[in-house]
């Protein structure tokens, strides 16, 4: 069995409550190796928690999670780390009182594939800021960096620590209409790289344009799954999204 | 052990608990708040026990009533600290180092303001009701315990009032459970925090009337009430009122009857060791077990 | 940045500067004494290497990982008394100092399993309680002389020189220990964690044995420090050792001379050791008031202590050439 068949991430009816309130519901379903997975929904569909259940930071009420066949269900963010999954927060929390290198060092220290020298895990950092367009500002203190790049400091961070699997949450958020372009590039870029990038988003012309594949949720439940163009002629998600006379209208 | 004894003891229980929930209660509404962990609350205590104090020797006012005073004196003593100091701290959603080293800071001020003012010899409050026992058939209650016991029980009442009736009282609630949003409606923080502030100072400062009613004290007192404070608060889930009242109970419950095990000094490490437990079993507190109790799965 | 061919020779003496500068300290306090044969300044400096080993000690966590602790004084206490029992069974200083660091850097493990459990605040005000609890039940505790103290007998001669190497010795490792800390990939994961202990999680650093590593580390130099200082003094209670006050002075001086930063704790050991030797000495009655009133004056005006504050004065003095 080569790895290429072992879906770097399997979802098997995963499920969440908030006190008697199902956030998430049995969802379920599997990202290869190599695509730009994107999650959409109505505000309040699950998004943000199903989101937070794969990165660890809470704990599902039922299902399994699994990367590459090893369950890490449960597993806390730290340890996911050195599994190969690595994430972005959807409100920027870079290290304010380190320079943009140190933030990028921390990462390449404590990340998968883990540097015990400053020095080496410095050219690490120095090499993933290059990559991401940010090595001009490399000792600017992170708290001076504009929203953009703060959101580019984050995918810098979450690739120094040697991801298979990339978590962006809501990264075109509060960007501009190039700002979200320059980001989408990247994207693309990091996936033709060989990573795995599962993306949730808010702004459906951005998950159109650079997913794979897209999974959209409404009121915790899978709604509907398959290729952008699939999607944007699915009567569900219409409906889902405009009501009911827009459905009736397609 | 006999039915009576084992009474009376759990009335014992009770009767403390309910000083400590009046003790704790300032401590919580500034955490909820401010985010500010009041570690001078130890300081006002001690200068409310100092001030009914000063008016039972002087004026020979019930101590009850003169702790009962001690509320609005501390209220506006509060206020203005918030005024001076507490409002130029950086604002945060998260309790924060600068805040809890500028009480501390403050507490050593306090402290050694007792110091020079009373001296550190041993102080207490001495009337005929502090011998006196009021008997309910066989059960015998402290006099003065059980009027500690209704003074801070009427106040926290008041509380409970203030916080819901009133439009100050939905300002607070609203800043405790999401400032942004509270801010967003209308509220005005400044005003609210210092009010706040100084609600939590002036029921610290009848915390400290009341408890000097009961124990003897020096400048330094407040310490061990401030950790068994600190241990109701965590206990009942660091930010709800009605949690103070549960974990007031548990600790009150726990030192009472613990007496029958082991020596009283070591009554504080019992304390202690009930938190560190409690931490390890269950890190939200007892609030948190019954938010799990109440959910449908 | 353009750097004149002037200023380029003084920068790089200025940076040869700052390298020797610990090794040029480290040559003029070891010379001191023989140079200014004083027992009561030997003395004053012996107890200044101690509390600045303890300001480094702190710093380590507090500074460096943001954990404030109040309850050092239960590594000093354990420390102390570890040495004083092990040298009265007869067991040589030395390895009665190591033992103390060793015993010391255990108890930190029993205190921190559960209370890095909270964050920020709540941890702080847990070691508060945890310290009280100890000197609670070591003022009870009869075989250790409870409240009454415990005094060690030691056969050989007192000689001053001895215990003022030994400190200096003590104090010499800490700073080295915390200057390698500083640039090493421990220092960074613990800063990640003092800044954002979520997000450092997020990359990979796992806070809870960190922080019990800094704590450890932090506990067995200041338990050394009270095994030095026990056996100088030769006698050790609990209300000293193990005091509230005890913690109070070990937090205050890093955040004095500038909290988190790797000469900051010298800066306010040195500071702390010397005035309050002197303010004790001529106005005991306000000393808790002076170090509240210098605590709240630092918070509001200048957090960064000291060090924070001549960094202030260099900067503008920079800008106004």
């Amino acid at each position: 069995m080569t790895t290429a068949k072992i879906p770097i991430l399997e979802v098997q009816k995963l499920t969440k409550y908030f006190g008697g309130l199902a956030a998430v519901k049995d969802v379920s379903f599997e990202v290869r190796a190599g695509q730009i997975f994107g999650f959409i929904g109505p505000n309040g569909a699950g998004k943000t928690t199903l989101f937070s259940m794969i990165a660890g930071a809470v704990r599902p009420s039922a299902g399994k999670i699994r990367s590459r066949g090893v369950e890490i269900t449960g597993v806390s963010p730290f340890r996911l780390v050195k599994a190969g999954i690595a994430r972005t927060h959807q409100i920027v929390r870079p290290f304010r009182e380190m320079t943009v290198l140190e933030n990028v060092q921390v990462a390449a220290h404590f990340g998968r594939k883990p540097v015990r020298s400053p020095s080496a895990a410095k050219e690490r950092a120095m090499q993933v800021l290059v990559s991401v367009g940010l090595d001009a500002l490399a000792d600017n203190p992170a708290s001076i960096l504009s929203v953009g790049n703060q959101k580019r400091l984050e995918i810098a961070r979450a690739l120094a620590t040697t991801p298979d699997l990339l978590l962006c949450d809501e990264i075109c958020g509060g960007l501009t209409h190039s700002e979200t372009a320059a980001m989408l590039q990247l994207l693309r870029r990091i996936r033709d790289g060989g990573m795995t990038v599962m993306y949730v988003e808010h702004d459906v012309k951005a998950i159109t344009a650079v997913c794979d594949r897209i999974l959209v949720l409404n009121y915790g439940r899978k709604l509907a799954e398959g290729t952008p163009d699939h999607i944007q002629n699915d009567p569900a998600v219409i409906e889902a999204y405009l009501g009911t006379k827009a459905a009736g209208r397609s | 052990m006999t039915l009576i004894d084992f009474t009376n003891l759990l009335v014992s229980a009770l009767l403390l608990a309910g000083i400590y929930a009046v003790m704790s209660v300032g401590m919580t509404v500034i955490y909820g708040v401010m985010k500010i962990v009041n570690l001078a609350h130890a300081g006002f205590m001690m200068l409310g026990a100092y001030f009914a104090l000063e008016l039972f020797q002087r004026f020979r006012i019930d101590p009850i009533i003169a702790a009962l005073l001690a509320f609005p004196v501390l209220f506006f003593l509060g206020a203005a600290v918030h005024w001076v100091l507490v409002r130029r701290l950086p604002r945060s959603d998260e309790p924060t180092l600068p805040s809890l080293l500028l009480m501390f800071g403050l507490w050593l001020v306090l402290q050694n303001l007792g110091y020079l003012i009373w001296g550190n010899t041993d102080r207490s409050i001495f009337t005929p009701r502090t011998l006196s026992v009021v008997n309910l058939g066989p059960i015998s209650i402290s006099t003065v315990r059980l009027a500690v016991f209704i003074a801070a029980v009427g106040c926290l009442l008041l509380l409970e009032v203030i916080l819901h009736y009133t439009w100050f009282g939905r300002s607070v609630r609203a800043l405790i459970q999401n400032r942004y949003a509270a801010l967003l409606t209308g509220v005005y923080e400044d005003r609210t925090a210092g009010i706040a502030f100084g609600l939590g100072i002036g029921f610290a400062g009848l915390a400290g009337g009341l408890l000097g009613s009961l124990y003897s004290f020096d400048p330094d007192f407040g310490r061990p009430f401030l950790i068994r404070a600190f241990v109701i608060i965590v206990l009942g889930g660091l930010e709800s009122i009605s949690g103070v009242a549960i974990g007031a109970l548990v600790l009150a419950l726990v030192e009472t009857f613990s007496i029958l095990f082991v020596p009283a000094g070591y009554q504080l490490a019992i304390s202690f060791g009930l938190l560190a437990l409690a931490l390890i079993v269950l890190p939200g507190g007892i609030a948190s077990l019954l938010a799990k109790v109440r959910r449908v799965a | 940045m353009s750097a004149t061919s002037a200023t380029l020779p003084a920068r790089r003496m200025a940076g040869w500067a700052i390298t020797a500068l610990p090794w040029i300290l480290l040559a003029i306090l070891a010379a001191l004494p023989l140079l200014v044969p004083s027992p009561n300044f030997t003395r004053l400096l012996f107890m200044t290497f101690l509390w600045t080993t303890t300001s480094i000690a702190w710093n380590l966590l507090g500074g460096f990982a943001g954990q404030v602790s109040f309850g050092f004084a239960v590594f000093y206490g354990a420390g102390a008394y570890t040495t004083a029992l092990l040298m009265n069974a007869g067991v040589n200083p030395l390895f009665a100092f190591l033992a103390a660091g060793l015993t010391a850097a255990l108890v930190s493990l029993i205190v921190g399993l559960p209370a890095f459990r909270l964050r920020g605040p709540y941890f702080a005000i847990a070691t508060i309680g945890i310290s009280e609890a100890v000197r609670v039940v070591m003022t009870n505790l009869s075989f250790t002389g409870g409240a009454s103290g415990y005094r060690i007998l030691e056969h050989r001669p007192f000689r001053q020189l001895e215990h003022y190497y030994t400190a200096l010795l003590l104090a010499a490792i800490a700073f080295a220990i915390s200057w390698k800390i500083a640039h090493s990939k421990f220092g960074l994961g613990l800063k990640a964690i003092r800044q954002d202990e979520d997000a450092a999680a997020d990359l990979g650093v796992n806070p809870y044995t960190y922080k019990l590593a800094a704590h450890a580390l932090a506990a067995a130099l200041t338990g050394m420090a009270g095994g030095v200082f026990a056996r100088y003094a030769a006698f050790i209670h609990p209300s000293g050792v193990f005091g509230f006050h005890t913690s109070v002075h070990i937090l205050l001086m890093p955040v004095i001379g500038g909290i988190g930063t790797v000469w900051g704790p010298v800066l306010g050991g040195f500071v702390f050791g010397i005035v309050e030797e002197e303010i004790v000495a001529s106005f005991p009655e306000i000393h808790l008031l002076l170090y509240g009133l210098l605590l709240i004056v630092i918070i509001l005006f200048e957090p960064g202590g000291i060090l924070g504050g001549l960094r202030k004065l260099v900067r503008r003095f920079r800008d106004h050439r």
